[in-house]
C-alpha cells in the first residue's frame, strides 16, 4: 500500500501532502510490487494532465484543493480504488457541477437578500 | 473553478509565493494565522463561504509545513454542513489535518455516520473516503456494519461500493478484532464475481487483507481469483478504459496474484492447470518495449507472476524458464528492470534445483557489479554472495577482491565483510583464506573491521599447520613500503606469536622482526606500545639473552615515550610495559603462548545480516545463515547445562587473555587484586586513558566473535587490570597521577537499574525466587532454598548484552549473625550468557541486619557498582508450626513481660482485611492458628525460628485489630529467648513486630509491609 503522497516541486517546495497513516512494519506482510506503485504515481499524474490539460505547477498551487479531491478518487487507505481515468473524470465533472450549481444558487440568494436589504 | 470564487485564498497563495525567503514566508503565514484565529473567535459573524475559505487557508498553511493547532473544530463542524460545497471542504480538510488519534475526530462520528446511512450518494462517498483514510477504532466500532452493508448492497452504485470496500479494508487492517468478518467468505466470493473493474479492484485489495489474515476461511474464493486473472490475462470483457498502455488493469492483475500467494497451494487440478496456463501466458507474453510506462506496467505483472510461480513450487521446467527470463532482464537497458531482475534472481536462490541454471549467468551478474547504479551494484553483490558455493568461491571472491579497489566507499565495508565470510565458508584450503584476508586488509584496510582480522587470528591460533604460512605471509607484507594500520596490527600479532617458526629464514631473526615492526609502529600511534607486547611474546621463546636485550630496548624507550607527547595512550602503555618489564620471573607467565580459542560461530555473518537489514528483505544473507554448513570453523556453542562447571569453564576462558598479569601474580591475594580493580575508574574526564581502547563499540562486534580475545586481546581493554597491577607494585613510578584513580562512589552511574531495587528486594523477602536486580546489561536473579537455619541460594548472573561483561565482581558484606559463603564469581560473563553462583548461608543468631552483595562490573568506560541487599532475612529462618490451644496458652502465659514478650500498638497502617493479613503471615512463614483467640477480629500465629545458636525456638504472635478502625492494631510477640524476641520485635520481618512495625520501620520487609498495609 501507499503510506503517503507528497508532491514537491523541483525547487523543493511542497505542493501537496497526504498521509495514509502508517501501518506498522508488522502489518506489512509482503513487499510491495514497486513497479505497480510506480505506475500508480504515473497514473495519478496522467489523471491530473487530463483534468488540467498539461498540468503545471501553478495548477497544483492554485487548485490544491482540486488535487486533493482527485487524489481521494484514486487512492483510499493507500490503495488504488479506481483505475479508469474516464470514470474519475466523470466523477470530478459531476463534483464540479454540483459546486457550480451551489455557487449560482447562493449568488442568487445573496443577490435577492441584497436587493431586499437595499 | 471553486477557487475563482475565493479571491482571498488566491491572494494569500500569491503572497506566500512572492515571499523572497523563508523568514518573510513565516511572517506572512503568522499574520494569516492570526487573522484566521480572530475570525474564528467571533464565529457567529462567519458565513459558510468565509468559513470554507479560512479552512482551506489552514490546509494550505499546514501543507507548507507549519503547525496549525487551532481551527480543527471549524473544519470538523463543516462536515455537518447541509450543502455539498461546505461539507466537501470539511471532509477533505479534516482528513488532512487530523489523524485517527485526534480527539476532535470523535465529534465527527455522528455526522459521518448520518452521511453513510443517508440516501445521498455523494455524501456517502465523502464520508467513506474520510473513514477509509483516517478512521480509527471508534469508527470501526460504530460504522463497520454500515460500511459492510453498503459494500454488498445491490442498490448501491459501484461508485459507492468501491469506496466502501477500501473503507472496510482500512477498518479491518487497523482493528481486525472489531470488524466482524465471520461468514464473509461467501460475500467475498460474490464480490469477486463483480463485473465492474473499479469495484473488483477495491474488493481485491480488501480480499488480500482478509486472506492474509486467515486464508483457511477463503478457499472457496481461490477459483474466483483464477477466473479474474484469466479474464484479465486473456483480455476478455475488459472495457477499454480499464486498459493501461494496452494492458488490462495491471494493478488488478498484480493484486490478484498477490492474493493467490497467501494460499499455501492450489490443489484442485483443473484450477491449478488453468492458473499455470495463465502464468505461462504472462511469462511468455511480456517483452521489453520502448515505452517506459508500458514496460513498468507489464513487468509489474510479470514479476508478480514470477513470485507466484516460485510460491507454487511449480515444475522445474517452468522455473528454468523463469531464470532464463530473469537472465534476460538483468541485461536490459532499463535500470528498474535490471534491479528487479537481480533481486528476483536472488530470491530464486531459495528454490532448489535452479542453482546451476543461475550460475550460468554468473558473468552477467559480475558485470552488474560495475553497473552505474549503486542500488543495482548492491543487488548484484547480494546475488553473488548468495549464489557462491565451493565450486565458484574462488572466482567470486577473486572478483570481489578486484572490485574492492574501485568500488564506491559506501560499499567497501559490506564488500569486504562479504568477501571475508565467503572466504571463510568456502575456502578450499585455509592458506587461501589467509591470503584473501590479508589481501583484503592490504587493499581496503580502512574498511576491514576489526572482527575480520580477529577472525583470521583465531583461525591461525587454532590451526597449527597454518601458523608458519601465516607468519611468513605477514612477514612478506611488512616489506611493503606503506602498509595499513590494520596490517601492522595483524602482522605484529602473527609474528609475535609465530615468528619463531620462521627463525631460520633470512630476515626473520627475532631482532630483525623486532626492528621492522618497530619501524612500522610509529605510523600506528594508537597501538603503538600495545604491539610491543607481541614482540615480548616472541622473545619469550628465545634465549634469555635476547629477552634481556630487547627489554633493554624497551625499557629505554618506555620512559621516553612516557615523557613524549604522543598522546595519553602510548604514554600509558609505555608506563605499563615498563612496569611489566620489571616483574622478573612472573614475566614468563605473562608471556606464555596464546592457547587455542574456544571455537565459536562467526559473528561476521550476523553482522552482515544487520548491515543488510535495510536492503532487500529477502536477501541472500538470510539464506546463508540458514544453510550454515560452514566447512571452515566449527560452530560450537559452549554452554554446559548446569551451573558449576560453567563457572570453572569461564575461569578458564580468561586464561588466554593478556591479563595474565593477574595470573602471574598468584602470590598476591586475589581479593586484593579485585579490590584494587574495582577502585580503578576509567574516568572519562581524565585524559582519555583506557576508555579509547576498551571502547564499547569494539567490544560489541567482538562480543560474540571471540569473546576472550575480544575483551583482552589486541585493541581490547586489558588496561584496567594492568593499570591495577602497575599501580599496585610500582607506585614509585609516579603512575598514580596518570592512572587517575577514583573511588567508585565518586563515579556517576550512567547505567540505571530497571525497576525499583528496594521493591524487588521486598518482593524477594516474601518469595524464594525472582529478580534481584536488573539494568540494561545485567540481570541478577535469585533462587533460594531454606532449611532450618541454613539456606542455599543461587545467584543467576545474566549478561543481556551482545558484548561480554568485564571486570565482574561480587563480594558479600555479611552481617555478624550470618555466615555466607559465595562461590567464586567469574570475572567475565560472555555475551548472552548466564552464570550461576551458589551461595551458602548459615544463620548464627537472630538479628535484623541484612547481608549486602557488593556487585560491580564494567560496561564500556563506566564502572557500574551496586550494593544489593540479599533477601536472607530473618523470616527465611522460620518454619511454620501448628500449635494447638493446649500448647499455645501455657506457653503464652509462661512468657511474660519484656524482654520475652513485647507489646506494641501501631497506628496509621494501611487497612487490611484479616484474610490479607493471614496471607501475609503465610508468606512470612508464620502459621496462622485459627480459633485460638476467641475474638474473631484477632489473629494468632506461631512459628519456629532456627539459628545455629538457638536451634528451634517457638515464637508466638498475636495481632489485635479494631474492626472500627483498621488503621491501627496492637501486636504482641513472645518467644522463649530474649535475644530472639528483641530483634524479632524490633524487626518487622520477625514474628514479632512484623505486621505492626511495618509502618514504622522503613527497613527491608518492613517497608514492603508498609506498602501493603
Amino acid at each position: 500500500m501507499i503510506h503517503f503522497v507528497l508532491l514537491i516541486s523541483r525547487q523543493g517546495k511542497v505542493r501537496l501532502t497526504k498521509w495514509y497513516s502508517p501501518y506498522s512494519q508488522k502489518e506489512r506482510s509482503k513487499e510491495d510490487n514497486e513497479l505497480e506503485i510506480l505506475e500508480i504515481i504515473q497514473y495519478f499524474v496522467e489523471t491530473l494532465h487530463r483534468y488540467f490539460g498539461n498540468v503545471c505547477e501553478l495548477d497544483l498551487i492554485f487548485h490544491f484543493h482540486k488535487v486533493y479531491y482527485i487524489l481521494d478518487e484514486i487512492l483510499i487507505a493507500g490503495e488504488l480504488q479506481e483505475s479508469s481515468k474516464k470514470a474519475i473524470h466523470r466523477l470530478i465533472a459531476a463534483h464540479d457541477s454540483i459546486v457550480e450549481t451551489a455557487k449560482v444558487e447562493s449568488n442568487t440568494v445573496s443577490s435577492i437578500i441584497a436587493q431586499v436589504t437595499d | 473553478m471553486a477557487l475563482s470564487g475565493m479571491r482571498g485564498l488566491s491572494v494569500f497563495i500569491s503572497d506566500v509565493r512572492n515571499c523572497r525567503n523563508k523568514e518573510q514566508e513565516r511572517l506572512r503565514v503568522d499574520k494569516e494565522l492570526g487573522n484566521i484565529r480572530t475570525r474564528f473567535k467571533n464565529e457567529k459573524g462567519l458565513t459558510p463561504y468565509e468559513k470554507k475559505k479560512y479552512v482551506w487557508k489552514m490546509l494550505y498553511i499546514y501543507m507548507l509545513g507549519y503547525d496549525v493547532d487551532f481551527g480543527h473544530m471549524e473544519a470538523v463542524s463543516l462536515i455537518s454542513a447541509p450543502k455539498y460545497p461546505e461539507k466537501q471542504v470539511g471532509y477533505i480538510v479534516t482528513s488532512c489535518l487530523l489523524n485517527e488519534n485526534h480527539d476532535f475526530l470523535r465529534l465527527a462520528i455522528n455526522a459521518v455516520r448520518n452521511d453513510i446511512i443517508g440516501r445521498n450518494e455523494t455524501f456517502q462517498c465523502l464520508a467513506l473516503t474520510l473513514v477509509g483514510n483516517i478512521g480509527g477504532r471508534e469508527f470501526a466500532e460504530s460504522l463497520a456494519p454500515d460500511v459492510q452493508k453498503l459494500l454488498i448492497s445491490s442498490s448501491c452504485r459501484p461508485l459507492v461500493r468501491k469506496k466502501a470496500a477500501l473503507c472496510l479494508l482500512r477498518l479491518f487492517r487497523k482493528n481486525s478484532d472489531v470488524v466482524n468478518v465471520d461468514g464473509w467468505s461467501d460475500r467475498m466470493a460474490q464480490l469477486l464475481d463483480e463485473r465492474d473493474i473499479g469495484v473488483l479492484t477495491s474488493s481485491m485489495s480488501l480480499f488480500v487483507a482478509l486472506v492474509s489474515n486467515n486464508h483457511e476461511a477463503y478457499w472457496s474464493c481461490l477459483p474466483k481469483c483464477v477466473k479474474v486473472l484469466e479474464r484479465l490475462a486473456r483480455n476478455q470483457d475488459v472495457p477499454q478504459e480499464y486498459t493501461y498502455y494496452g494492458i488490462p488493469s495491471p494493478w488488478l492483475q498484480v493484486k490478484t496474484m498477490r492474493a493467490l500467494q497467501y494460499f499455501p497451494t492450489v490443489e484442485d487440478p483443473s484450477t491449478r492447470r488453468a492458473l499455470f496456463e495463465v502464468l505461462q501466458r504472462i511469462l511468455m507474453g511480456t517483452d521489453v518495449v520502448k515505452n517506459v510506462n508500458k514496460n513498468n506496467a507489464s513487468h509489474a505483472v510479470l514479476f508478480e507472476a514470477l513470485a507466484l510461480v516460485m510460491h507454487l513450487d511449480s515444475e522445474k521446467e517452468m522455473m528454468s524458464q523463469c531464470v532464463a527470463l530473469l537472465g534476460k532482464f538483468i541485461a536490459v537497458r532499463e535500470p528498474n528492470i535490471r534491479y528487479l531482475g537481480l533481486e528476483n534472481m536472488t530470491r530464486m536462490l531459495m528454490v532448489t534445483d535452479v542453482h546451476e541454471i543461475i550460475k550460468r549467468h554468473q558473468a552477467q551478474i559480475i558485470t552488474s557489479l560495475k553497473d552505474p547504479d549503486i542500488s543495482i551494484r548492491r543487488r548484484s553483490l547480494d546475488l553473488l554472495y548468495g549464489m557462491c558455493d565451493v565450486s565458484n568461491a574462488k572466482d567470486i571472491v577473486e572478483e570481489l577482491l578486484q572490485y574492492l579497489g574501485t568500488a564506491d566507499f559506501a560499499m567497501r565495508e559490506e564488500l569486504a565483510l562479504k568477501a571475508a565470510i565467503l572466504a571463510e565458508k568456502f575456502a578450499p584450503d585455509l592458506s587461501w583464506y589467509v591470503d584473501v584476508i590479508l589481501q583484503l586488509i592490504d587493499k581496503a584496510g580502512d574498511f576491514v573491521s576489526d572482527d575480520i582480522w580477529f577472525r583470521v587470528v583465531q583461525f591461525v591460533t587454532n590451526n597449527e599447520d597454518l601458523q608458519p604460512y601465516a607468519a611468513l605471509k605477514a612477514r612478506e607484507y611488512l616489506d611493503k613500503p606503506a602498509i595499513h594500520e590494520t596490517m601492522v596490527k595483524v602482522s605484529a600479532y602473527l609474528l609475535g606469536e609465530y615468528s619463531h617458526l620462521l627463525a631460520r629464514r633470512p630476515g626473520c631473526s627475532p631482532k630483525e622482526i623486532f626492528s621492522i615492526i618497530h619501524e612500522k609502529l610509529p605510523t600506528v600511534s594508537y597501538v603503538y606500545l600495545l604491539d610491543y607486547a607481541f614482540i615480548h611474546n616472541t622473545n619469550n621463546r628465545y634465549s634469555s639473552f635476547n629477552v634481556c636485550k630487547d627489554f633493554d630496548a624497551l625499557t629505554a624507550t618506555g620512559p621516553r615515550i612516557a615523557e613524549s607527547n604522543l598522546g595519553s595512550i602510548p604514554q600509558q602503555r609505555a608506563v605499563e610495559y615498563f612496569a611489566l618489564s620489571r616483574k622478573g620471573a612472573a614475566l614468563m607467565d605473562i608471556l606464555a603462548e596464546m592457547p587455542k580459542f574456544p571455537e565459536r560461530q562467526s559473528s561476521l555473518i550476523k553482522k552482515a545480516e544487520d548491515t543488510d537489514a535495510d536492503t532487500a528483505e529477502l536477501s541472500a544473507i538470510k539464506m546463508r545463515t540458514q544453510q550454515q554448513a560452514s566447512n571452515a570453523l566449527v560452530v560450537t556453542d559452549q554452554r554446559p547445562a548446569n551451573g558449576a562447571p560453567q563457572v570453572s569453564q569461564l575461569a578458564m576462558v580468561m586464561v588466554p587473555s593478556m591479563n595474565d598479569v593477574d595470573h602471574a601474580s598468584v602470590d598476591q591475594p586475589v581479593t586484593q587484586a579485585n579490590g584494587t580493580l574495582s577502585v580503578v575508574d576509567p574516568q572519562p574526564s581524565a585524559q582519555d586513558h583506557a576508555h579509547v581502547r576498551s571502547a564499547a563499540p569494539a567490544a560489541d562486534i567482538l562480543g560474540d566473535l571471540l569473546s576472550p580475545l575480544a575483551i583482552e586481546g589486541p585493541p581490547g581493554g586489558s588496561a584496567p587490570s594492568e593499570q591495577n597491577s602497575v599501580s599496585g607494585h610500582e607506585g614509585t613510578l609516579g603512575v598514580d597521577d596518570a592512572l587517575a584513580l577514583a573511588p567508585v562512589g565518586d563515579h556517576e552511574h550512567t547505567v540505571q537499574p530497571i525497576g525499583d531495587i528496594a521493591e524487588r528486594f521486598h518482593a524477594l523477602c516474601l518469595k524464594d525466587s525472582g529478580v534481584l536486580y536488573e539494568d540494561p546489561y545485567v540481570q541478577i536473579g535469585i533462587k533460594a532454598e531454606w532449611r532450618s537455619h541454613q539456606g542455599r541460594l543461587v545467584l543467576f548472573l545474566g549478561n543481556k548484552n551482545t558484548a561480554p561483561l568485564e571486570s565482574v565482581h561480587a563480594v558479600i558484606l555479611p552481617p555478624s549473625h550470618l555466615k555466607l559463603d559465595l562461590s567464586p564469581v567469574p570475572e567475565i560473563v560472555p555475551p548472552r550468557a548466564q552464570v550461576q553462583i551458589p551461595l551458602e548461608v548459615v544463620n548464627l543468631r537472630p538479628s535484623r541486619d541484612v547481608a549486602v552483595l557488593d556487585f560491580s562490573y564494567k560496561f564500556g568506560t563506566s564502572l557500574v557498582n551496586n550494593r544489593l541487599r540479599l533477601p536472607a532475612v530473618l523470616n527465611k529462618f522460620l518454619q511454620p508450626i501448628q500449635v494447638s490451644a493446649e500448647e499455645f496458652f501455657p506457653q503464652w502465659r509462661l512468657l511474660t513481660g519484656p524482654p520475652l514478650k513485647l507489646q506494641e500498638v501501631v497506628r496509621g497502617v494501611r487497612p487490611m482485611s484479616l484474610g490479607e493479613m493471614a496471607n501475609l503471615f503465610n508468606s512470612l512463614r508464620l502459621m496462622v492458628c485459627p480459633g485460638l483467640d476467641p475474638n474473631a477480629s484477632n489473629l494468632v500465629a506461631s512459628t519456629t525460628f532456627y539459628s545455629e545458636s538457638t536451634r528451634a525456638m517457638l515464637c508466638l504472635v498475636r495481632i489485635e485489630t479494631d474492626p472500627a478502625d483498621r488503621t491501627q492494631l496492637r501486636m504482641t510477640v513472645a518467644s522463649g529467648d530474649a535475644t530472639l524476641t528483641i530483634p524479632t520485635a524490633a524487626k518487622p520481618s520477625a514474628p514479632v513486630a512484623q505486621p505492626t512495625t511495618p509502618a514504622i520501620a522503613a527497613s527491608d520487609p518492613g517497608a514492603m509491609l508498609a506498602g501493603l498495609l
